[in-house]
């Protein structure tokens, strides 16, 4: 997987993208931080062949992740536990992770093979692969 | 601008989203590090500081493009100053499913503990 350095956010806006320019992203408290993605994080790489869609989903139970298709809505749901116990004698001193319920949709592309989805859930990342139709990938015309 | 952008630092480090939290005799600390396998985390403890460190390792197909990113780098890292009560050689840590989970336990002195008095 590469990783760049692209930004989502427009340069016109003042925050938190110019804490960041000047600070650093590490310098944002975690709730900003945390504000610029979605839940959960999504990366999708691009190949010839294939839409490689990673989700980055820590703990989740594989038998409760479902993924449905419908026409070319990729709709992924699941639920990230929460590990704190709700008991007495417990003191909470940092509650970062974001738990409960989610549902991510995902629209794909015209050039995708809806007949070819695979998915695999591992190292808490859920990646999600889509072929691409054969017709629509670049293909090199010789000169005879 | 184009100056500014690039005097950026190479590599941009991620903090993990975390999880603290007390409880009976220990401390329980829950790290987010997707995307990590065992090869690629590293955690330290020196000088009652705990080092949490992971790399991300995902396999891709050749000729991949990046063409959406919200986990903006490979790199995790995150550092935490234990209080003196936490017993740094008792340490206990496993790893699944990309949580990280560190069980450290208070030392015996600082558990509240009854003092039986004496009444003449």
């Amino acid at each position: 997987m590469t990783f760049s350095r692209k930004s989502f956010w427009p340069e016109s806006a003042f925050f938190p993208n110019d804490i960041e320019h000047w600070f650093g992203k590490d310098y944002l408290p975690a709730h900003v931080r945390d504000s610029q993605v979605s839940f959960p994080a999504v990366n999708l790489e691009v190949s010839p062949e294939s839409y490689d869609y990673y989700i980055f989903a820590p703990g989740l139970d594989k038998a409760q992740i479902d993924i449905t298709l419908d026409k070319n809505l990729l709709t992924v749901t699941g639920e990230s536990p929460v590990l704190i116990p709700d008991a007495e004698g417990v003191t909470v001193y940092r509650r970062e992770r974001k738990t409960g319920k989610f549902s991510k949709s995902l629209k794909l592309a015209k050039d995708c093979s809806l007949n070819n989805i695979s998915a695999g859930y591992s190292l808490g990342v859920l990646h999600i692969k889509v072929q691409r139709l054969a017709h629509t990938r670049p293909e090199k015309i010789t000169i005879t | 601008m184009a100056n500014q952008v690039n005097s950026k630092p190479e590599k941009t480090l991620l903090t993990p989203a975390l999880d603290i939290y007390e409880q009976a005799n220990q401390v329980i600390i829950i790290a987010e590090l997707p995307g990590v396998n065992n090869d690629n985390l590293n955690i330290q403890v020196q000088d009652q500081t705990l080092s949490i460190e992971g790399v991300i390792a995902l396999a891709t197909a050749d000729g991949e493009q990046q063409g959406h990113e919200e986990v903006t780098s490979p790199y995790y890292t995150s550092t935490l100053q234990l209080s003196r009560d936490l017993d740094s050689e008792s340490i206990a840590a496993d790893f699944k499913d990309g949580l990280l989970t560190v069980k450290i336990t208070k030392k015996t002195l600082s558990i509240p503990h009854k003092v039986d008095v004496k009444f003449i």
